[in-house]
């Protein structure tokens, strides 16, 4: 039953990283800048490429925090630790219902200016497969502050598995984690068009600030029932 | 704050051709579309010393308004995705 537990806030937490609108922000940056400069195949490769970049860096980011866990915390955290986690869950819960999107009618997120602006200006000129990879990259560090958390948990119950499903877990958290942007990509594919997509996150930008607040909220109610309480299934 | 330069049709109509193009619209009317509102933004300044960027983007979002309303949403929120 453990094991189911583990999948299960492996899921969940690589769900909660899927929901984080940064990502998939920038990919939509690109992706229009692409278009608009370049022809249909080198759009695509610029767009698999960026997706490769947030994709193992996810993976990369996660072995390790795997590591630093298994060597700091011998692999389990202590109940204080996990009621630590548990605060800064509802904290990140209440970040993301009031402050991850700017107030108005866009879908601008509070991060740093300087970021921003960087992330910008860097698909602008993005015309390589290497610099589309190098943004992924950026766009998965930006994010860190907030998904240094989600991470940590994973990684915490990642190693609670048997040894030989551990690589498997990784790449099954990277999956869930870069579903959007793959669905990003199919949407495309199908004949979707930029103004579609950004029309669609702008009408559902309520849901989604909930659906990751709430999110956010599970994971740490999920921590608080079966880890520190230790309701077992 | 910017340092004031010369208004540039040309670049206009480049942007709105970028904009255009990731929206699959057809060269032609593309370039029917960037040239019209090139035109219109032009015309509102005519008689003006001082105009500022958003001005512009204001004219020429509304001419886009009118020509084309998923080019003109693009051209009026690209810079607000993230």
């Amino acid at each position: 039953m453990s094991e189911l537990l583990s999948i299960a806030t492996i899921i969940l937490a690589g769900l909660i990283h899927a929901s984080l609108q940064l990502s998939l922000g920038s990919l939509l940056l690109l992706y229009h800048e692409s278009t608009g400069k370049h022809i249909r195949t080198r759009t695509r490769n610029i767009v698999g490429s960026f997706i490769s970049g947030v994709g193992i860096i996810t993976f990369l980011l996660l072995s390790t925090a795997c590591f630093i866990v298994l060597n700091l915390f011998h692999g389990v955290f202590s109940p204080e630790i996990l009621a630590i986690i548990i605060g800064v869950l509802a904290a990140l819960a209440i970040v993301m219902w009031f402050f991850y999107y700017k107030i108005g009618n866009s879908t601008e997120l509070w991060i740093p200016k300087v970021v921003a602006r960087f992330i910008n200006n860097r698909a602008k000129v993005t015309k390589s497969n290497t610099e589309a990879f190098s943004l992924g990259v950026l766009t998965c560090f930006a994010e860190i502050p907030i998904t240094i958390i989600l991470l940590l948990i994973t990684a915490s119950s990642i190693l609670e598995l048997p040894v030989e499903y551990r690589a498997l877990a990784v790449a099954a958290y990277t999956i869930v984690a870069i579903i959007p942007l793959v669905i990003f990509r199919l949407a495309i594919h199908s004949g979707k068009t930029v103004a579609t997509v950004q029309k669609w996150r702008l009408r559902n930008k309520t849901f989604l600030r909930f659906i990751s607040g709430l999110g956010f909220l599970i994971l740490g109610l999920f921590i608080f029932s079966f880890k520190i309480l230790g309701v077992c299934l | 704050m910017k340092k004031p330069h010369n208004y540039s049709s040309q670049a206009l109509k480049k942007e709105i051709l970028i904009h255009a193009r990731s929206l699959r619209l057809a060269p032609k009317w593309a370039e029917t579309i960037a040239e019209k509102t090139a035109t219109a933004v032009e015309a509102w300044i005519r008689d003006r010393e001082i105009v500022t960027e958003a001005d512009i983007r204001r004219t020429a979002h509304k001419t886009l308004k009118k020509l084309h309303p998923d080019l003109a949403f693009v051209y009026k929120n690209y810079d607000k995705i993230i």
